[in-house]
């Protein structure tokens, strides 16, 4: 094999008390890509997101990033600061996700002296720059979480994510828990971060119209399992499987009728 | 412009007079402890005499200008004993509750934070010492090492571990699964270092709150065992020790000599009390 492979994931599987809530998913991430992984909540989305980041031990599968295996929990310091560089993930609700204790600013400084303790130098100045990546200043950064809004914290959390120079981002659920205005700020944000750094995006979202806007591939998760995988653009809209079909109708817009989707629901499909 | 300014000025005295703005019930036991840690600490400048001093010509003198609270039944000064029992009173306690702290901060965590087979063992072994009572553990520990501060201090730190550690463990594991907390773990550090830089200063109010409970409860621990003779020795001035010294001057009708070191305990145990209430009360508040 040569060049690197991007990320490869392979039968992975995970239950928790005896429901299997990951059944043997398997996708690939080109490096640089993009994907989405889609579904209703509960089909396994977050738990996979959680496995790939190592919060989560699988129950089998495996998971490779540019040909390394990463099934194995890292051995010491190296490893798993190694295995951190490798995908880096930004949680759902910003409201939980940052220390409260300490300034955004220093919660970022304290990644970059973790994974880059040498560059102590331009450290500060390599902090200012990833906050002004996502568009916040020197008066952000001094600040404690709790005195900024839900979109700039969630800003400060993709910042504390990319500190760590990763190959992949996790976004799961990046942008459920802000404002609808605020979602597409931040969804604009994020795909000019892809432009300008080329890491590749796993975009894990229940929300058919923030992966259509963010990624170039998709898989549709149900129930565990991987049930339609294709450009995002080919399967939203000529979907193959009644389940993508299903959860298309289901957004809601002009002659939407809920009576209908919920009846399809309950219909096996 | 100084109208502008005065509520930003006055604000921070107003806050420093009423610590952390529990109301006057928590003010007044704040004071209370003030005054114990100064009196403990200005006893050989504060009181009239010698807390050791026999004087049996003077035995059981009641309450005069000579004697404050009067004397016991050697003589000796109850206010001046009782002035430098608050030392004993303190000491004890609070190497108590810094063992204990220390020891239920280091077994919770583990247990809380690894899971697993960790959990299981330390979980257990709290559970048993849990289950043996304090003060039977302290008397068996001065039955080998012979009375004194030392050995129901080791004793009450022992038993008092679990009460912490029970604690910690179910903060650690409620923690532990917060996304802040996991953000540090996808970030790559160790979880010793997440632990101790993250975990334990997020977790620290709740622990000081109960810190401060048990304190109380240690002091009165400690005094009961001096009380029974296994604490500190007569002739040195102890709380406890006293109480059991004026049982046969309560025969005799005075009650002074019992009675005053009783409602010392009672204050101090009760002013820990509502000072460990009213920080947990406090962070109730602003977690929500």
């Amino acid at each position: 094999m040569s060049g690197p492979t991007g990320l490869v994931v392979e039968g992975l599987r995970k239950g928790f008390g005896g429901r299997t809530v990951v059944d043997g998913v398997s996708f690939t991430l080109p490096p640089g890509g993009s994907l989405g992984i889609v579904g209703e909540s509960g089909c396994g989305k977050t738990t996979t997101a959680r496995m790939l980041v190592g919060l989560e031990r699988a129950d089998g599968g495996t998971v490779h990033l540019d040909g390394v295996d990463r099934s194995m929990r890292p051995r010491g310091r190296a490893g798993r600061l190694e295995r951190a560089r490798g995908i880096q993930l930004v949680f759902q609700d910003p409201y939980v996700s940052l220390d409260p204790r300490i300034p955004v600013g220093a919660c970022i400084e304290e990644v970059r002296r973790l994974h880059f303790p040498l560059d102590r130098a331009d450290r500060r100045h390599r902090v200012a720059e990833l906050l002004d990546q996502v568009g916040l200043g020197e008066r952000e950064a001094a600040e404690l979480p709790r005195r900024l809004s839900g979109g700039q914290r969630q800003r400060v959390a993709i910042a504390r994510a990319l500190a760590a120079e990763p190959k992949v981002l996790i976004l799961d659920e990046a942008v459920a828990a802000l404002d609808v205005s605020i979602q597409a700020q931040i969804l604009d944000l994020l795909a000019g971060i892809r432009r300008a750094s080329g890491v590749a995006f796993l975009f894990v979202s229940h929300d058919l119209a923030v992966v259509r806007h963010l990624t170039e591939e998709v898989a549709v998760l149900r129930g565990g399992r991987v049930v339609e995988t294709g450009p995002t653009v080919r399967v939203l809209t000529e979907p193959q499987h009644p389940y993508t079909r299903l959860l298309l109708d289901s957004v809601p817009r002009r002659g939407w009728d809920p009576g209908r989707i919920a009846a399809g629901r309950r219909a096996p499909a | 412009m100084s109208a502008v300014l005065t509520p930003a000025v006055r604000r921070p005295l107003l806050r420093r007079l009423r610590p952390l703005g529990n109301g006057p019930l928590f003010t007044v036991a704040v004071l209370v402890l003030g005054v114990l840690v100064l009196v403990a600490a200005l006893a050989p400048l504060i009181a009239p005499y010698d807390p050791e001093a026999l004087d049996l010509r003077s035995s059981l003198v009641g309450s005069s200008a000579d004697h404050l609270l009067g004397t016991d039944q050697s003589g000796r000064d109850v206010l001046s004993r009782l002035l430098y029992g608050a030392r004993t009173g303190l000491l004890g306690p609070l190497l108590v509750v810094g063992l204990s702290t220390a020891g239920g901060l280091l077994l919770g965590t583990v247990a809380g934070w690894r899971g697993g087979w960790a959990d299981a063992v330390l979980s257990r072994l709290m559970d048993l010492v849990f289950s043996v009572p304090g003060l039977l553990v302290a008397i068996m520990f001065v039955a080998v090492a012979g009375p004194g501060l030392t050995a129901p201090v080791i004793a009450m730190a022992v038993a008092y571990t679990p009460y912490v550690g029970r604690l910690v463990h179910g903060l650690a594991r409620q923690e532990k699964a917060r996304p802040y907390l996991e953000s540090y773990r996808v970030q790559g550090w160790s979880g010793w270092t997440i632990c101790v830089r993250h975990l334990l200063p997020n977790i620290a109010p709740t622990v000081l709150a109960q810190s401060a409970i048990n304190f109380g409860y240690a002091l009165m621990d400690l005094a009961a065992l001096s009380f029974l003779g296994f604490g500190v020795q007569p002739p040195a001035a102890d709380w406890g020790a006293m109480i059991n010294d004026g049982e046969s001057a309560l025969q005799q009708g005075a009650t002074m000599p019992a009675l005053a070191p009783s409602v010392c305990i009672v204050l101090a145990v009760v002013a820990f009390g509502i000072v460990g209430e009213g920080i947990a009360d406090r962070l109730a508040r602003r977690e929500r």
